[in-house]
């Protein structure tokens, strides 16, 4: 059996250049976010003390203080950043693909108000001394439940599931998790209810050890899983009947793609709250650039969306330092302008689409 | 061991080290002697300037901001979204915040620096308040000024007693919305803390703000109405009234008691200048005061 057609395709012309080029630009992110920040530390010292760090040399000449900074406080963001960029990113890609629709993000099948709605009730009804493990166990728990229920209810009597319905199940749902949402912030108290409001606008700031393991290990998961499926995705851009004709299992795919895009998106958003834009834009971005082949796609979309989350978290911190923004706020501020701007540059082509 | 190992562990054992040494040292000369303050509460930065130490506040949140305009200090934005390595970069020697203080990541780094934290509790009456006092000062080595302090608050607290001279009235504390509506102060608020040291019975029976319509004030007819003013805010008795002119009908409204406050001062729990608030509230709402 061969597997190269599970290998990322051999990007053609400019192209060629542009995977080196991202995997740079994710260096240099990672090495700006450990240089970066509220206390000013000399830039040269700082990058001493990773190259310390990794090859156990003392060329640093911070003191142990600062090395606390950067590696008890900046390095568990940057890795967190980089996970929650590349797994949001990914299942964007994965769920515009599956949707064949690009304005599909993970939010349509219900993972994102499913969470948000977990949370609430974690927030609003739960003990608050124990909502650190509450609320993000409540939000996962409430994304993967409301994206199953989409699922059953686009289910036909014939066991396939329309596309159609899925999505518009999909509103459904979110409109009515929005509307208890509602009823959670009316009977909230003054402590939960500024807890819920900051919770929807996402933040890196409680990176910690399990955070970062669970996020890194669902990520390498889905790349490997995805890239797996990665042909079948291809194949389902033709449409499903032509997926089918093709050999594929085009609902037991589903299904799986489904599942395995809400437990990823649900366990970033429980690491982080709702940060949103990157599942939006990161994979138009790259399919803008490098065309919609899966294999190339998804794991670009992951790199992109790991560099655009941490340079976020980098403006989060110091845009205002020494107080701190949300990096919801900024993944939308860069996110969305850019957004417009390819479209104003690629109106023609994709009018004709 | 490889050397990488070896020497992340060295690292490691330096950095708790120095930091043992470090901590060692500010436990001797603590707190007496803190020069470089963070306030991140309202109520804790106003019970620092009372104490005479605002001077050696560097930092603080964005409640507290109104009360050090003018003072050259750093702005640390929300208090609950407090950015560890911000408050580390300043080099505090103290750092004083509420159960509000945020989000607990923040707390725990602070708490790891061995930085000396002070978590007051928001306080929802004059022996709480004075507790508080009391903390600040005595970590300050400002005893004397601190009982002062607190005998000037129990001396508000007696004055309010002895205007109320034993009427009891139906109380109710409003935030004016603007145009969505009147919220108004439940149980477990800090509305529900100042009607207390009035005296007064709060009409209200649910917890937290409500959003409430005017038909159901009316419906209640309370007989003190006390309404939130904002900072930089137009006096909001006045625009409660030429909003909903309905409200003069109640037996507050009949009786010249919708009197207002000034709700910022009220954000972290009850304040110092919120006693002073009530003091004043209560010449205007008792009878027997008039």
């Amino acid at each position: 059996m061969s597997y190269a057609k599970y290998l990322p395709a051999r990007p053609q012309g400019w192209r060629r250049g542009v995977r080196p080029m991202f995997c740079l630009l994710l260096l240099a992110s990672i090495l700006l976010s450990i240089i970066l920040g509220p206390m000013t530390l000399p830039a040269k010292q700082s990058l001493l003390s990773i190259i310390d760090q990794f090859l156990g040399s003392e060329l640093s000449q911070l003191n142990a203080f600062q090395t606390a900074i950067i590696w008890e406080l900046r390095w568990p963001r940057t890795l967190l950043a980089l996970f929650i960029g590349a797994l949001l990113a990914l299942c964007g890609a994965v769920t515009q693909g599956l949707f064949r629709n690009p304005l599909a993000d993970p939010g349509i099948i219900g993972v994102s108000s499913g969470a948000g709605l977990g949370a609430a009730i974690a927030i609003v009804l739960l003990p608050a001394s124990l909502s650190y493990l509450t609320t993000p166990v409540a939000a996962f728990l409430g994304g993967l439940i409301t994206t199953l229920l989409v699922y059953r209810l686009a289910q036909s009597q014939n066991g396939g599931t329309s596309v159609l319905i899925l999505l518009l199940a999909g509103v459904a749902i979110a409109a009515f998790s929005g509307a208890i949402i509602g009823f959670m912030t009316y009977i909230a108290n003054d402590m939960a209810l500024r807890e819920l409001t900051l919770w929807g606008m996402g933040t890196l700031n409680g990176a910690n050890s399990t955070s970062i393991w669970l996020s890194a290990m669902t990520c390498l998961c889905l790349l490997v899983f995805y890239q797996i499926q990665a042909p079948a995705l291809n194949a389902f851009l033709l449409g499903e009947a032509e997926a089918r004709h093709l050999g594929i299992h085009v609902e037991k795919l589903k299904l799986q793609l489904i599942v395995v895009t809400a437990i990823g998106v649900g366990i970033a958003v429980s690491a982080t709250g709702i940060i949103g834009f990157i599942s939006l834009v990161v994979p138009h971005l790259v399919r803008m650039t490098m065309g919609p082949d899966h294999r190339l796609l998804l794991p670009l979309s992951a790199l992109t969306g790991a560099v655009l989350l941490l340079m976020a978290d980098i403006g989060a911190r110091v845009l205002l330092a020494p107080a701190e923004l949300p990096v919801g706020l900024v993944t939308a501020l860069i996110g969305a302008p850019f957004f417009a701007f390819l479209l104003i540059q690629q109106r023609k082509r994709l009018s004709t689409l | 061991m490889n050397q990488s190992e070896f020497s992340r562990r060295s690292i490691r054992k330096l950095f708790y080290g120095v930091l043992v040494l470090f901590s060692t040292q500010i436990a001797i000369a603590e707190p007496i002697h803190a020069k470089r303050i963070i306030s991140v509460d309202s109520n804790a930065t106003e019970i620092l300037l009372a104490l005479g130490v605002g001077s050696k506040i560097i930092a603080t949140d964005i409640t507290s901001e109104p009360l050090l305009k003018g003072e050259n200090i750093q702005i640390l934005g929300y208090h609950r979204t407090l950015s560890a390595e911000a408050l580390l970069s300043l080099q505090p020697d103290l750092i004083v915040g509420s159960d509000h203080t945020g989000p607990a990541a923040t707390v725990n780094a602070i708490q790891q620096a061995q930085i000396n934290f002070i978590q007051l509790d928001s306080p929802e009456s004059v022996a709480e308040l004075s507790r508080n006092i009391h903390r600040l000062a005595k970590s300050l080595n400002r005893e004397a000024t601190g009982q002062a302090l607190i005998d000037d608050i129990q001396q508000l607290e007696n004055a309010i007693v002895s205007k109320q001279n034993g009427s009891a009235l139906n109380m109710v504390f409003l935030l004016d919305l603007n145009d969505r509506g009147l919220s108004q102060a439940g149980r477990d608020t800090v509305g529900n803390a100042l009607i207390t040291l009035l005296h007064g019975e709060n009409v209200s029976n649910f917890n937290g703000f409500q959003t409430v319509s005017l038909e159901s004030i009316l419906a209640i007819n309370p007989d003190v109405i006390i309404v939130g003013k904002r900072i930089n805010g137009a006096p909001e008795k006045e625009q409660l009234l030429a909003r909903y002119p309905l409200l003069k009908n109640t037996a507050a409204g009949q009786a010249q008691r919708i009197v207002s406050v000034d709700a910022s001062k009220l954000i972290a729990g009850l304040s110092i200048t919120a006693v002073n608030q009530a003091n004043q509230l209560a010449e205007i709402i008792f009878p027997s005061a008039r």
